[in-house]
């Protein structure tokens, strides 16, 4: 009986350090010195980020910069955590709030130029999956428009909109997330679907 | 309100399945016989659906590289700032005492200094007293009897010898000076 009960006792003790750590029990080793967990945050979160604060500033050097200022914030001040919140919405309220402040930066320098508006000169990755060229040009148009729609909402319905759509977070994630009412935040994710259905309809039907 | 425009405003719960059975079974119903509305559903889907299928961004190969370098630039000016305020303690707090030392022994001198004049050093002027609660007043020294029957002020001046006298409009004789001088009250200025 007793060796049995030692079989199951290795064995969940196998399970669990094959399985890879949570991002709270990443934080917690980090928090306590351990360097190597921080690289894995940055190995887990560093393409999400980007996805997240690129389609918020439509800009990828910007986004880059914006992600790189967000670990070193995580680096910096990882004391500041604390497990009770989830670390996935603690690091996107980071890059939300640095994003929203590149944002602003930009409006008071006023020196956005047109290209610089639109995707026309972005070089993100498309994957290989379409067969014939013009479909994939085709492809490529359509998403450039239906960016170019992402970027020209308002800050308020774009956060949102990005994060629900795009990144999948659950309405009570974004809610902790901005630190908006969970009301506030379907409302906001709605209005932001029905003005992107309304300007994209072309591409809809 | 029509039901379109009901369906409308539950549309987006309706699709995040946050609708009870029959407000589910309701739009259910709606959507057979308005084709408007099927089309708007449709719509929303799709649109749903290219914002899930965007082509994810990735961060440049050079990111980690570059990210390190930052990290290990911001930690080293963190350490020449710590390195540098140590420094600066370690220059400044000896310099700051050895003025402390300076002042002191300049405010002790200029105390030493003033008591050589004061104590008769200065021959032509006239010496002050320096007996404790004592007041002075161009040399001449003001006091109160306090058990006579009413106040007099009586004044006494000092020479170069420091000879004492009363001045001639006293009650006091100099020869009864003494007497009366240890019923005297100075009155202060």
């Amino acid at each position: 009986m007793e060796r049995l009960l030692d079989k199951t006792k290795r064995k969940s003790r196998k399970k669990m350090e094959s399985r890879s750590p949570t991002d709270e029990e990443l934080i917690a080793r980090f928090q306590e010195g351990d360097v190597y967990a921080f690289e894995q945050i940055v190995h887990r979160y560093k393409d999400r980020l980007i996805n997240f604060v690129y389609n918020f500033l439509g800009d990828r050097i910007d986004a880059e910069d914006v992600v790189q200022e967000t670990f070193l914030r995580v680096f910096k001040k990882k004391q500041l955590y604390q497990s009770i919140a989830k670390f996935s919405t603690w690091i996107y309220t980071i890059a939300g709030n640095l994003a929203k402040t590149e944002l602003r930066r930009r409006r008071r320098r006023r020196i956005l130029s047109l290209t610089r508006m639109g995707y026309e000169d972005k070089d993100y990755e498309v994957p290989d999956v379409y067969s014939s060229p013009e479909r994939m040009v085709d492809s490529d148009m359509k998403e450039k428009e239906i960016r170019k729609e992402i970027e020209a909402l308002p800050v308020k319905f774009r956060e949102v909109v990005v994060l629900r759509e795009i990144q999948e977070f659950s309405y009570e994630e974004i809610s902790t997330i901005l630190r908006i009412p969970l009301g506030t935040v379907k409302s906001r994710v709605n209005r932001g679907r029905l003005r992107l259905q309304k300007r994209l309809q072309h591409l809809l039907d | 309100m029509n039901p379109c425009q009901r369906f409308r405003e539950s549309i987006f719960d309706f699709l995040d399945g946050n609708l009870d059975v029959l407000r589910r079974k309701d739009v259910e119903r709606h959507l057979k016989t308005c084709s408007q509305c099927a089309r708007f559903l449709d719509q929303i889907r799709l649109l749903r659906l290219r914002l899930k299928n965007l082509t994810p961004v990735k961060t440049s190969d050079s990111f980690q590289v570059l990210l390190r370098e930052r990290i290990r630039r911001e930690m080293a000016g963190k350490r020449r700032t710590a390195a540098s305020s140590t420094s600066f303690t370690k220059r400044w707090i000896p310099a700051f005492g050895f003025v402390v030392l300076v002042l002191i022994a300049g405010i002790w001198m200029i105390d030493q200094k003033t008591s050589f004049f004061d104590s008769g050093g200065n021959e032509g002027g006239i010496a002050r007293s320096t007996t404790p609660g004592e007041e002075s007043f161009d040399g001449q020294v003001q006091y109160v009897i306090d058990d006579f029957p009413s106040r007099i002020s009586v004044s006494r001046t000092e020479d170069a010898e420091g000879a004492e006298s009363v001045v001639e409009d006293s009650l006091i004789h100099q020869k009864d000076w003494e007497d009366v001088r240890a019923r005297l009250t100075p009155v202060s200025f």
